[in-house]
């Protein structure tokens, strides 16, 4: 609302402090989470389990139906959404705008309806008038031809459990990209696929990505794949940022000690089997809250003052952050 | 194909051990029919002839199987009372309360599905409590009370609609082909007498209804709430999908299979359920025609009744079975 024409610097998508809470109870996920997202940019979240990571874009994009935005600011676009009615705010610009592909490919496209129909639908959505029949069967069609999927014709009347996981999940990439969104935010979009299945999709996103233009945030628990596939990395452990780093430096550069233990984790070819280290202890769960870092029980580096200190924020939106308290992997 | 034949298969076996059991338990349970049949006075020589004459002193197995054969024929056998054919009786009383099932069904349905949809859509809501309180206040009033009061009330006190029997005074030399009054008021282009026919089943139907809406509200609700956890719903709002376009387009298809399993079951419940209705509407129907005939011990009667409505039970099962395997896709695909 400060921006009568938007800067070409200005990011797509800038989340200021944002604090989210549950509706039935008011108990607080996820705290002071800022970070901006560029066009064109790949932007990767990161964390384990219960770390906050669904909740925070679920609730971001108003899907989530038992959490809210309870503190901060999101601008998408230089237009910052009102906290006051977030969530219909928000909604409003999913299906044109911003795109989103659910985690489960077997569980996300509607059992009784015909791929060709859930297509066509989603571009009716989004022009929101009809453009003719035929005219959206062959946009659709050719939609699906280039995710991927084979005989697009025949598939279009197909019905969503003659295809296996990952053609669904292209189906799903293909329902969203029709709407020609900005930014697509895909939530584990490959974890029911298997290995080499999932290459194949990222790959197939990242090339759309490239070609059109379009800015992603792709949420995974999975570090490496993360790494070969995305510009920055948000690390969130216990429902805090940890870290914003680039995902060139993991593994390269000094970075969060939580990064760096989870860098550690993963076996790659460079590293001997002495180096592939677990982290010790349990993964505490979302709402740790800012004081003190959710990650110092289980940190090799911990000092008293990580126990208790407020947590820094990454306030200045930068593309790089570290919020370790004692300055681990700041840049 | 398979699949239809398969079913209609299943429904005829069902049937015939249906049969059997109420045949066996007709004659386990019943006292001597040739006894009452032969009334208070009769001598041991007329008892014995009477139970000649009804095939009662064949063995048990015999007896059915004679009855067996008559039902294909047609034949439900002759009431030992009226003297009259059963399928005759069965003809003439079937369509009343088939008419009454069929719009207190209808009433069913339009009250359900939308209450069930909306009420998963908003579960934990409070519009969810109140139409659960509805709910178990409509499951825990007794069909005869509410059937009295709505007699009393709205036909007595307000005058508004018809207090009993099937059709006004003043259109009582009506009849038709069929015996259904609402389709043969139609074919004669009887306007007068189908609105009479309807204004005359409004409130028994109602009545007779309000037990099954109620379970039909839970079913739908449980059918559907687990439609809305789903990804696919997920994905619907992340396309903007506005929410009745997500209720009506997308979770509907994929909750209603189950629910309307339930009200296929329903609609063969209801009519045996009629009687009570029946009775206190004074309208004319299968369920008072079933209660004469145990009070006499009307054998055939009371089998014939158990039959039919057995029939129609599994007609509506069967019905709604290939109606669920000719709307799903999937089925269609795999056969």
């Amino acid at each position: 609302m400060t921006h009568p024409t938007l800067a070409p610097e200005e990011p797509l998508l800038k989340v200021e402090d944002a604090t989210i809470a549950l509706r039935v109870g008011g108990r607080t996920m996820v705290s002071g989470v800022s970070f901006a997202v560029n066009r064109r940019e790949v932007f990767g979240v990161v964390g384990e389990s219960g770390s906050g990571k669904t909740l925070l874009t679920r609730t971001l994009f108003g899907l989530q139906d038992d959490a809210r935005l309870t503190a901060g600011r999101v601008t998408f676009e230089g237009r910052t959404l009102p906290l006051e009615g977030y969530g219909a705010a928000v909604r409003g610009l999913l299906g044109h705008a911003i795109g989103y592909v659910p985690q489960d490919p077997f569980s996300s496209l509607n059992p009784s309806m015909r791929i060709g129909k859930q297509i066509t639908e989603a571009i009716y959505l989004a022009k929101g008038w009809p453009m003719g029949a035929e005219r959206t069967r062959e946009a659709a069609i050719a939609l699906m031809a280039e995710v991927g999927i084979p005989e697009p014709a025949l598939a279009f009347d197909q019905y969503p459990d003659q295809f296996s996981g990952g053609m669904r999940q292209r189906i799903v990439f293909a329902i969203a990209l029709s709407q020609e969104p900005k930014l697509l935010v895909a939530d584990e979009p490959t974890t029911a696929l298997d290995a080499i299945t999932q290459r194949r999709v990222i790959e197939m996103m990242l090339d759309r990505s490239r070609r059109h233009g379009l800015a992603v945030i792709l949420i995974s628990h999975n570090l490496e794949l993360l790494r070969q596939s995305v510009g920055r990395i948000a690390v969130l452990y216990g429902g805090q940022l940890l870290n914003i780093v680039p995902a060139a430096d993991v593994g390269t550069h000094a970075a969060h000690p939580y990064t760096e233990a989870l860098f550690a984790c993963i076996p790659t070819r460079e590293k001997a089997l002495a180096d592939i280290r677990s982290i010790p202890g349990e993964p505490v769960g979302a709402g740790f809250g800012t004081s003190g870092c959710a990650f110092a029980s289980r940190c090799a580096y911990a000092e008293p003052v990580c126990l208790t200190a407020p947590l820094p924020l990454n306030a200045g939106i930068t593309s790089g952050f570290s919020a370790c308290l004692l300055g681990r992997g700041a840049q | 194909m398979a699949y239809v034949a398969q079913r209609i298969v299943f429904s005829i076996l069902s049937l015939f051990v249906l049969l059997f059991i109420t045949f066996l338990l007709s004659h386990v349970v019943a006292g001597d029919p040739a006894i009452v049949a032969a009334g208070p006075n009769a001598g041991a020589a007329k008892i014995a002839l009477l139970r000649e004459q009804m095939g009662l002193d064949k063995p048990l197995l015999t007896q059915f199987a004679i009855y067996c054969g008559q039902i294909l024929q047609g034949d439900l056998g002759t009431s030992w009372f009226t003297r009259q054919p059963i399928a005759s009786d069965v003809l003439r009383e079937l369509p009343p309360s088939l008419e009454l099932v069929f719009i207190a069904m209808l009433i069913n349905l339009a009250v359900s599905l939308p209450l069930g949809l909306l009420t998963a859509r908003y579960a934990g809501s409070r519009f969810d409590d109140l139409v659960r309180l509805g709910v178990m206040a409509g499951a825990g009033l007794p069909v005869f009370w509410i059937a009295i009061i709505l007699q009393q009330i709205v036909a007595g006190r307000w005058q508004l609609l018809p207090t009993a029997g099937r059709l006004g005074f003043a259109n009582r030399e009506f009849s038709g082909a069929t015996g259904f009054y609402l389709f043969d008021s139609l074919a004669a282009g009887n306007m007068n007498v189908f609105l009479d026919t309807l204004a005359h089943l409004v409130l028994p139907a109602f009545a007779l209804s309000l037990l099954f809406t109620a379970v039909g509200v839970r079913i739908t609700r449980t059918a559907m709430i687990g439609e809305f956890r789903k990804d696919y719903v997920t994905l619907a709002r992340a396309k903007g999908a506005s929410e009745p376009r997500i209720m009506f387009r997308h979770v509907f298809a994929n909750g209603a299979t189950p629910a309307l399993t339930v009200f296929g079951m329903q609609f063969g419940w209801m009519l045996g359920a009629t009687v009570l209705v029946e009775e206190i509407f004074g309208r004319p129907g299968i369920g008072r025609y079933a209660v004469k005939a145990v009070t006499q011990s009307d054998i055939h009667a009371v089998v014939a009744v158990v039959f039919v409505v057995g029939v129609v039970f599994l007609l509506a099962n069967l019905l709604v079975d290939i109606a669920l395997y000719v709307l799903s896709p999937r089925k269609q695909q795999r056969a």
